[in-house]
């Protein structure tokens, strides 16, 4: 209980649709750019898709369950499966210059704002 | 059996003691954000030879995490920090677990603990655990 009051949720990232909420997923915004953090431990590179289309976001991809010959399984906790989640993105972002990057088991997406849109500290003489 | 004196009140205490004890129970693991308990999913597959144990901590590094064996058991543990919120670095959206962990596998057969080998690549941890000889399952001829 008290960690959901500890989870934010803004208006600005507005879930579009998505299958597979296992897949967490962090949002985080700096002066230059948001990033958002999907873990997929167990994810190849190649069975994940991202793109962008309109202002949103979409990852999608599987994850793919390991299975090799004469191996039973005895426990099993980890979902595997497809996945698919979209997010709108604010409209002070900049959309060609999203990159994309597998960290440890997670997929790090860095969309960076748009230059009139960055954050300039004012000095006060 | 000894005739003693109903008292209402020592019933009631009783039930007000469980109930006590339920709520202590409830929150006595979430202190503070770092005292969360979280349970990384874990799959354990087994062959003849060996057993295969996988625990999904994304976004940690081999040096975060520790790994004992004792008996026939292995005990996973370690500390899924996040980030905290700084003037450059706000959340709009936080659903990661984190927090720390502790899990003990119990291992059905004997494993040969000299041989055991752990690897952590995209996330993952993969501890192989091979059998002892004696483990091993062995087809028996019929004779006649």
């Amino acid at each position: 209980m008290i960690r959901f009051q500890r989870e934010k949720l803004f208006p600005g990232f507005h879930q579009y649709c998505g299958i597979a909420h296992w897949m967490g997923v962090d949002i985080k915004e700096s002066d230059n750019n948001y990033t958002f953090n999907f873990e997929i431990p167990g994810a190849m590179k190649d069975d994940v898709k991202i793109w962008l289309e309109a202002n949103i976001l979409t990852v999608s991809g599987e994850k793919k369950e390991p299975e090799k010959e004469g191996e039973r399984k005895l426990h099993s906790e980890r979902v595997y499966g497809n996945f698919e989640r979209s997010f709108r993105l604010p409209d002070d972002t900049d959309g060609n210059n999203v990159a994309a990057e597998f960290v440890n088991g997670i997929l790090v997406v860095t969309v960076p704002k748009s230059e009139k849109s960055k954050r300039v500290t004012v000095e006060s003489r | 059996m000894a005739i003693i004196r109903w008292r209402p009140r020592r019933e009631m205490s009783a039930i007000q003691d469980e109930i006590n004890r339920m709520f202590d129970d409830f929150f006595g693991n979430v202190s503070d954000e770092d005292g969360a308990m979280i349970v990384p999913p874990t799959d354990i597959v087994e062959d003849n030879d060996k057993f295969v144990v996988s625990i999904e901590l994304p976004g940690m590094k081999k040096d975060e995490v520790k790994l004992t064996l004792k008996d026939e058991s292995i005990t996973i543990s370690g500390s899924k920090m996040r980030e905290s919120e700084t003037g450059d670095n706000r959340f709009h959206r936080v659903e990661r677990s984190h927090g720390s962990f502790c899990r003990t596998i119990n291992l059905p057969s004997k494993v040969d603990a000299a041989k055991i080998s752990a690897e952590f690549s995209d996330g993952v941890l993969v501890v192989t655990l091979p059998k002892v000889e004696a483990a091993k399952p062995k087809e028996i001829a019929i004779k006649g």
